[in-house]
């Protein structure tokens, strides 16, 4: 039991960097529906940018929480910047072609960041500093609350938070909704589109810089080919709670998270990664609109 | 119908006479272009550098892949994420084939029985992944696929006969160019027949508008699962030809980032048209291998963002793809 409880404490953690990264997957293509490959590269990026300017801005950060507060904004800043730049020189030329070409534009964006990451920073992993005093919590029965993770859950959360009232209570999110309905409505009746996918790309893009950060301070060897896989799955999380759907991003990274760790420690750690597209492939099989999406019925 | 048969059979005999008249031509000078076909790489010292019959070989292979793709993606309009799996059982069942059981018979027989079974297992595969898939479409199928994809990958990475994770090691080696030229036209001439017949017609006609093909009579499912069978059996034979050339598989190459590499051809060439495929495959196989040259003179790895800059630019500049709709003079379908 306690070991289940331990896991569980892992796996949310994990679920939570996920969930910050989904976020941002589910948003675009609630506006564009377009699946945006270069998000899990710009998550890599956040944790670089964290990373750099720890390096070279601040060298001797004391290990606080509001240092760590400072990184993580910078490389939510970094992220967004890219984000933004990304959106208007990539995407934006494409929006009225095929959506198989954005796609394509989209995989070369994230090859173009994994290898001009290599370039700039080079190939071998590097290791991201500590910027949290961390301490280990037993909080009884053999179960270890480390204190990194309690920062991970609180600033994740409080940023979902700020994310919810975005969409749901500011005109923006009344913007954005409208648009993930019907573009070309929405176009129609006034709304900037193009400013609104904008700003879309800055908070997905800043949420995935978020993201980067924490995975540095919990899992401090970084290298360019990080975002690939998280990336796939924090996708897969949102295809999970039903891509498009805000919610259900959170509640597909979560559940992805607890049942990776669960299988890793209960199972084998080397399926661990095969669970994800299990995950993936039965949802869409069985329930292709995902957990909290609603079926959209094709009309002639 | 019977026209276009003979005039690909004809096709294909011209060009196996006009290779045995161009051996004889050439053979009085002093290399026989036969070589090409009888021998294995090893000896091939003189006619074309190593490093150049590699590019070649791995440019046919891309052709098939690419090719087998626009079956799928381009004229059937089923957009598949997972073709580097279909190559990855391909060459590993090859592979442990040939090594186990035939490590010594005649290069003909080894690649006859490696190829048909890398074929046949991939198509099965494709068939359970096509019947699985069926209900649907667009980006949702992509997804799906790229699971199957990546799972295969896993499964396969975690089977302890073919090497696991240190990989494949001692594959026979004895593809040649000159076979692989040959399979490779005809892959392609066996796609264009495809296209230009009645399978081909219900395909395009699906990829249009499935409701529409519905009413006219045509199945939907089952022309989709066939149009997966066909296209993973030559994904399959191509992962064969890729074993046994290389000599070394290891799971790292059948990465959904190689599936994304197999759709880049596509869309780069041209989605829909045979000719736009083969483009494309030629542009993405040689494009990295011409950099390294570049790569030479300024010391740095460019290569990689160099081809990832020129795929985004293509896209933005010509979303049709290099050839658009349009067809090769020999491969277009009047």
């Amino acid at each position: 039991m306690n070991e289940f409880i331990q896991h569980t404490i892992n796996g949310l953690a994990l679920g939570s960097i996920y969930a910050l990264v989904a976020l941002g997957y589910t948003m675009v293509f609630g506006v564009l529906q377009l699946i945006n490959f270069a998000h899990g590269d710009i998550f890599m990026m956040g944790s670089f940018i964290g990373l750099y300017f720890i390096r070279y801005a601040v060298p001797n950060i004391e290990p606080s929480l509001g240092s760590a507060l400072l990184v993580i904004v910078v490389a939510m800043i970094g992220s967004a910047i890219l984000g933004v730049i990304i959106e208007k020189f990539a995407y934006r030329p494409l929006r009225k072609a095929p959506r198989i070409n954005i796609l394509i534009t989209a995989i070369g964006v994230s090859l173009f960041l994994e290898y001009g990451g290599q370039l700039v920073f080079g190939a071998s992993p590097q290791f991201f500093p500590d910027i949290l005093p961390r301490k280990m919590i037993d909080i009884g029965g053999d179960i270890i609350l480390d204190s990194n993770q309690i920062t991970i859950f609180v600033v994740s959360f409080v940023l979902m938070l700020i994310l919810q009232y975005l969409v749901f209570k500011t005109q923006f999110g009344r913007a954005m909704r409208a648009i993930s309905h019907s573009l070309e409505t929405a176009n129609l009746i006034g709304i900037n589109v193009n400013k609104v996918i904008l700003i879309t790309f800055v908070i997905g893009s800043s949420l995935a810089g978020a993201a980067g950060v924490l995975y540095g301070v919990a899992y401090p060897k970084i290298d360019p080919l990080l975002g690939l896989l998280p990336g796939l799955k924090a996708f897969i999380a949102a295809v999970l709670g039903g891509i498009g759907n805000i919610t259900g991003a959170v509640i597909g990274a979560l559940l992805l998270g607890l049942s990776e760790t669960y299988v890793a420690g209960y199972l084998s750690s080397t399926y661990r990664d095969a669970l994800a597209f299990v995950i993936l492939i039965l949802v869409l099989l069985l329930r292709p609109a995902g957990l909290l999406g609603t079926k959209k019925i094709e009309k002639v | 119908m019977t026209k276009k048969l003979n005039a690909t059979l004809l096709l294909m005999i011209g060009f196996l006479v006009g290779a045995v008249l161009l051996n004889f031509v050439l053979s009085s000078f002093s290399f026989q272009p036969s070589a090409l076909f009888w021998t294995k790489p090893g000896r091939f010292d003189g006619l074309i550098s190593p490093y150049y019959y590699s590019v070649l070989i791995l440019l046919s292979i891309n052709i098939i892949l690419s090719v087998s793709l626009a079956l799928l993606n381009g004229f059937t309009g089923l957009f598949t994420m997972g073709h580097a799996g279909f190559m990855a059982i391909g060459a590993y069942s090859s592979a442990y084939l040939v090594s186990t059981y035939l490590p010594t018979a005649p290069f003909v027989i080894q690649l006859a029985v490696g190829a048909l079974a890398a074929g046949v297992f991939s198509a099965a595969v494709g068939f359970f992944i096509g019947i699985s898939c069926l209900r649907l479409a667009g980006d949702y199928l992509g997804m799906v696929t790229l699971g199957f994809g990546e799972i295969i990958r896993i499964i396969l990475l975690n089977i302890d006969a073919v090497g696991g994770a240190r990989g494949m090691t001692d594959i026979p080696v004895f593809m040649n160019l000159g076979s692989v030229f040959l399979l490779t036209l005809i892959t392609i001439l066996v796609i264009k027949r495809i296209r230009d017949g009645r399978l081909g017609r219900a395909m395009l006609s699906i990829k249009e508008n499935e409701m529409a093909a519905n009413m006219m009579g045509i199945n939907p499912l089952s022309i989709k699962v066939r149009a997966f069978v066909i296209s993973s059996f030559m994904a399959g034979v191509a992962g064969a030809f890729f074993a046994h050339s290389e000599g070394y598989l290891s799971t790292q190459t059948f990465t959904f980032v190689k599936s994304f590499e197999i759709i880049a051809m596509n869309v780069v060439g041209g989605l829909g048209s045979i000719s736009g495929a083969i483009l494309g495959a030629g542009i993405l196989t040689v494009l990295p291998e011409a950099l390294r040259k570049l790569q030479d003179i300024t010391g740095i790895d460019i290569r990689m963002i160099i081809y990832a800059l020129t795929m985004i630019l293509i896209m933005i500049l010509r979303p049709q793809g290099i050839m658009g709709n349009r067809e090769w003079k020999w491969l277009s379908s009047k």
